[in-house]
């Protein structure tokens, strides 16, 4: 049945107009305005200097180049983590151990909470140098050296940090994970048993081929997650943990004393935005798995 | 003649209803008011409290209050700049000044007006005089908000720990400081603490006498690091080195956050002082409790200086009219706001909400009672959090390398190269 043109129109008008309210006008606007003198976010643009690259020329002087650094690295030193760590966890958990549904839960329940409270949780409960859960542990199985290891000094603030959002991800990609594992056929399994396959034989030859596309999908939502890196990033302040996302706030809405600088926080935006659209375009030429059918 | 003086004494009965009816009717205004503050702290329920009051006494006047929080700074700009109603707005006038200036109206007239809660002053002098100069600096030779709920930072100490080392006068020298603190260590405490969200406080209270402010505002938004070389900086960077290598700073300096320093210093009594603002008491009043003494004493004159101590670290909150706002309107907000933060309520404000009083004559919380002799001998103003809170993103930089600093970790060379390593020196 071909659907009539009109009736497509009011389908799709409403998912359209939003899309362009919420998404293509703001980024629009953003743009616009990082090559303006903009006194404050909302001000109208014919009341606004144009300014040429300005913005982005004083964008260098700035934190944002190591706030980038910082992007770059927790996408990286995390994001393996997180993987080897889902992987772990995911392969364990459809391996039959008993109590499956008590662990996913307990695996997941850090995603639920918000960044924030994760992020308070461990820097006044964990890693506390006088009351916190580390300190105490490594006293009371006598390991110096780590129980006055200062996890919160600025020097380790990135350390600390990665922890705490490591903590609060391995849930939701362990289950991602176990997912696609629990959709490969048993046959398979049985079959490398009875061949005489040993465990991580049948792992990096049967799970991980099959898992490829969530694994290829995975790397879209954490490049996606770690580009709004944002509430870890306050709680943990040092110079080292400050998020691009944390440094286009700071210079937008302006310090307690009100100064901002709002045509460097769009072109900061700018600049985060290509580069998503980059690493976006880069993880569609990571090759799909078109060659197995589960 | 009794019958005369009956109907006298009731004709001047039903005229004075009348004029107090007509008194009431003066007022005639839909008034919204943005507040910086939550619906359920204690200021937001002491503002809804003054709100249902003044209606009540001023029935042709209704005040939709709407409740921001500190969000506040994220969402009255957009607002404002919309044409959203919005007949009068609360927030700290540091930011408020710079971001909303354009959208006030002048208040000259309201500060020349008396009021019944100005005791029968003009409103200009019923209020602490150093937050009349503060609002005539901060608005350009303009008056542009009637200030509320002072604040200020200062040094705050433990009462306790200094009787019990029988230092009895505050230092106003950095010489009798650094004395008082050879004092405390001897007897067994650790003279200062802080956290990596106040850190700045001491060191930019150090430069500002050090450096003067315009010097200090030029360092804090330096283009490429050339400020940070001026030898002052580097002296000042030398004092806290040698602060740190005396046991100055709590051992776990550079490991605490906030608010556990804090919380250390009230609960544990072993730490005497604390760059901090004048919130901090309320702030830790459950942890203190009620026998906790607190006292204060100004940031010390250093040597050199440019600044001789008549500067101080202190802002606060102030509510603003809007250009929107119709005559009616304006002078309707412009009575809620004197009733809101002088007499009865302003009163209440300080009782439930621990606040500095506003009113010149007003009496101070118990818990600071002691720092009402802050502002004497005031005679210019910096900014409350001192010049580094001027530049977001230099700030998380100079914490980091303070606390290293402070914490002993790093040499006031290293934290100058740590600074100039930021322009990419």
């Amino acid at each position: 049945m071909k659907m009539k043109k009109r009736t497509l129109f009011i389908l799709i008008g409403p998912a359209f107009i939003l899309f362009l309210v919420f998404f293509v006008y703001p980024v629009i606007r953003t743009a616009a305005m990082s090559f303006f003198d903009v006194p404050s976010m909302s001000v109208a643009l014919r009341k606004c200097t144009f300014n040429g690259f300005s913005n982005f020329t004083a964008l260098y002087r700035t934190s944002f180049r190591g706030s980038l650094v910082t992007l770059l690295k927790i996408w990286l030193i995390c994001g393996s983590i997180v993987a080897v760590l889902s992987l772990i966890f995911a392969v364990s958990l459809t391996s039959g151990i008993i109590g499956k549904g008590f662990f996913r839960s307990m695996l997941y329940l850090p995603n639920v909470i918000p960044q924030l409270a994760i992020g308070y949780m461990w820097t006044l409960y964990v890693f506390s140098s006088r009351f916190g859960l580390l300190k105490k542990f490594f006293t009371w199985i006598g390991w110096t050296a780590l129980a006055e290891f200062g996890w919160t000094s600025p020097d380790n603030m990135f350390i600390s940090m990665c922890i705490a959002y490591i903590f609060s991800n391995v849930g939701y990609f362990t289950l991602t994970f176990m997912s696609a594992i629990e959709s490969i056929p048993t046959s398979l399994y049985e079959a490398a048993s009875i061949d005489g396959a040993k465990r991580t034989t049948q792992f990096f030859r049967i799970t991980l081929p099959l898992i490829r596309n969530t694994l290829t999908s995975n790397i879209t939502i954490w490049t996606t997650r770690v580009c709004a890196f944002f509430a870890l990033s306050n709680v943990f302040v040092s110079n080292d943990t400050v998020s691009p996302l944390m440094y286009i706030y700071n210079v937008l809405f302006g310090s307690d004393s009100g100064t901002t600088a709002v045509g460097v926080g769009a072109a900061a935006a700018v600049v985060l935005t290509v580069v998503v659209v980059l690493v976006y375009a880069l993880s569609n030429l990571i090759p799909k798995n078109k060659d197995v059918e589960l | 003649m009794k019958n005369i003086i009956s109907i006298l004494l009731a004709v001047m009965l039903v005229f004075g209803m009348v004029m107090t009816c007509n008194a009431e009717s003066t007022l005639n205004a839909d008034i919204v008011y943005w507040s910086s503050y939550t619906e359920t702290s204690n200021y937001g329920q002491v503002i809804t409290a003054a709100a249902n009051a003044f209606m009540a006494e001023n029935p042709g006047v209704h005040i939709e209050i709407s409740f921001q929080g500190t969000g506040i700074q994220q969402t009255l700009g957009p607002a404002l700049d919309a044409g959203a109603k919005i007949t009068m707005f609360e927030a700290n006038t540091d930011a408020s000044m710079v971001l909303w200036k354009d959208y006030m109206i002048d208040l000259a007239g309201y500060y020349d007006t008396v009021y019944p809660q100005t005791k029968g002053e003009v409103y200009g002098n019923a209020i602490i005089p150093a937050y009349n100069t503060l609002a005539l600096f901060q608005g350009d030779g303009v008056y542009m908000y009637f200030p509320y709920t002072p604040q200020f930072v200062k040094v705050l100490y433990n009462k306790d720990i200094f009787d019990a080392c029988g230092i009895t006068e505050e230092p106003a020298t950095w010489d009798e400081y650094m004395a008082l603190c050879d004092t405390l260590v001897a007897n067994g405490y650790v003279p200062f603490t802080s956290d990596q969200t106040h850190i700045h406080f001491a060191f930019g209270y150090y430069l500002q006498r050090a450096l003067g402010d315009e010097d200090f505002k030029n360092l804090v938004w330096s283009k490429d690091g050339t400020e940070w070389q001026d030898e002052r900086v580097l002296a000042a960077a030398k004092v806290f080195e040698e602060m740190a290598k005396k046991g100055y700073f709590a051992k776990n300096i550079d490991t605490v956050v906030s608010p556990e320093a804090q919380q250390e210093m009230v609960i544990f009594q072993e730490i005497a002082m604390y760059v901090a603002g004048s919130w901090m008491p309320n702030n830790l009043r459950e942890s203190a409790g009620p026998e906790f003494r607190w006292g204060s004493f100004n940031y010390p004159v250093v040597d050199p200086a440019v600044d001789d101590g008549s500067s101080l670290c202190y802002g606060g909150y102030g509510i603003s009219i809007s250009k929107t706002a119709t005559q009616e309107e304006a002078d309707a907000a412009a009575a809620f706001a004197v009733f809101l933060t002088l007499g009865e309520w302003g009163d209440k404000i300080v009782s439930d909400c621990n606040a500095i009083p506003i009113s010149k004559d007003g009496e101070w919380p118990p818990m600071i009672a002691e720092f009402s002799d802050t502002y004497d001998g005031i005679t210019n103003r910096w900014t409350a959090q001192t010049a580094f809170a001027l530049n977001n993103d230099l700030l998380p930089t100079v914490k980091a390398n303070l606390t290293k600093l402070m914490a002993g970790k790093i040499t006031a060379e290293e934290f100058i190269a740590e600074m100039l390593a930021f322009y990419g020196k």
